[in-house]
């Protein structure tokens, strides 16, 4: 499906025709900086009364890309939307927060145990900067992703919805 | 003593005077009255019949939003999220008529990335939630820029009137 025309304009103004760094053979960067940025995009629908609303985060491993390695609009760029243009039937803008600022832990409703939320850095071959919000019970290895129950995933998407900020607005 | 006799005359046809003029400025202060209730009344119709106009145009708009829903593919937020389903807009639908009769609408309505209707409502600086997913879940959830948020989990089919409670009393 084609972009709209003022839609294909606007990113090629703001990325300057630079496509986002691919992988290339590169291997991932475990490390994140606490005030590193990442960046995801929206849609216009999910942002209401200057805020944006949780409906727009997803279980599990949310989709950033992390800014060491990329610039905010390459979240819209097809290389690091699986290689499709975003549909034109929506209006797209981009959102940031920086690492240090990713609500964890999150304790679970009876209080036994508490989810630990961070970011790991996994590229996709066109988009680098491809990284995801991982989550564990904090008893569990680093490299452990643990499904957490609702009432976690409820609290994780409200207080990231808090944290995150409009950096590119909707066109 | 025909002095005696003209005077009550006199006197009498002064109190019947006085008696009509009375009357008639009690029935004319009593017609003001009633025209200002008639006017009061009519204003407070009117009002209410905007106010009825209003929330049911914004019913409309609502609703429109639910439908809209139903036509979302899979990848909806470029994030390869569910489209809502069948069942859980149909589920929405019937929990927007229930709130429209109990005058306590959503201010928007949109598509959960996590698969399902997502209703949203706001007042002053608190926000609340009640999404209907696709795996037949109901979330209500409660939260400000502040206080740690309340998330309730209800089965969307049977805890409907529990939601609208929930809502009511953290909006009151």
């Amino acid at each position: 499906m084609p972009m709209k025309q003022e839609q294909s304009s606007f990113l090629e103004a703001i990325s300057g025709n630079t496509p986002p760094i691919h992988q290339d053979s590169k291997p991932p960067v475990d490390s994140f900086q606490n005030d590193e940025l990442l960046y995801r995009r929206y849609l216009s629908e999910h942002f209401n009364g200057g805020k944006i609303l949780p409906a727009s985060f997803r279980f599990p491993r949310q989709s950033f890309n992390r800014s060491r390695f990329s610039k905010p609009e390459d979240v819209l760029h097809p290389d690091c939307c699986g290689g499709k243009a975003l549909s034109t039937q929506g209006e797209w803008g981009v959102l940031e927060c920086r690492v240090g600022q990713i609500p964890s832990p999150v304790g679970s409703l009876d209080g036994r145990s508490s989810y630990i939320f961070s970011p790991k850095h996994v590229p996709t071959p066109t988009c680098y900067a491809h990284s995801e919000l991982w989550c564990r019970k904090d008893s569990s290895d680093a490299d452990e992703y643990d499904n957490p129950p609702t009432s976690v995933k409820e609290t994780f998407r409200i207080k990231l919805a808090r944290v995150m900020a409009v950096r590119i607005p909707t066109v | 003593m025909p002095c005696m006799s003209q005077a009550r005359n006199t006197l009498d046809s002064q109190t019947y005077g006085l008696r009509t003029a009375g009357r008639a400025r009690l029935g004319s202060a009593l017609s003001v009255a009633r025209e200002e209730e008639f006017f009061r009344q009519l204003f407070r119709e009117t009002r209410s019949s905007s106010k009825f106009l209003e929330r049911q145009r914004r019913f409309e708009l609502l609703e429109g939003s639910l439908i809209r829903l139903r036509s979302l593919s899979q990848g909806w937020d470029s994030y390869d999220s569910e489209p809502p389903s069948f069942d859980a807009t149909g589920l929405a639908a019937n929990f927007l008529r229930k709130l429209y009769r109990e005058s306590f609408l959503p201010s928007s309505i949109v598509p959960s990335a996590e698969g399902g209707a997502a209703l949203y409502f706001v007042g002053g600086n608190k926000n609340a939630y009640t999404e209907f997913r696709n795996s037949g879940e109901l979330i209500v959830a409660l939260y400000d820029d502040k206080i740690e948020p309340i998330v309730v989990e209800l089965s969307a089919d049977a805890d409907e009137t529990r939601a609208i409670e929930l809502l009511r009393s953290y909006f009151r």
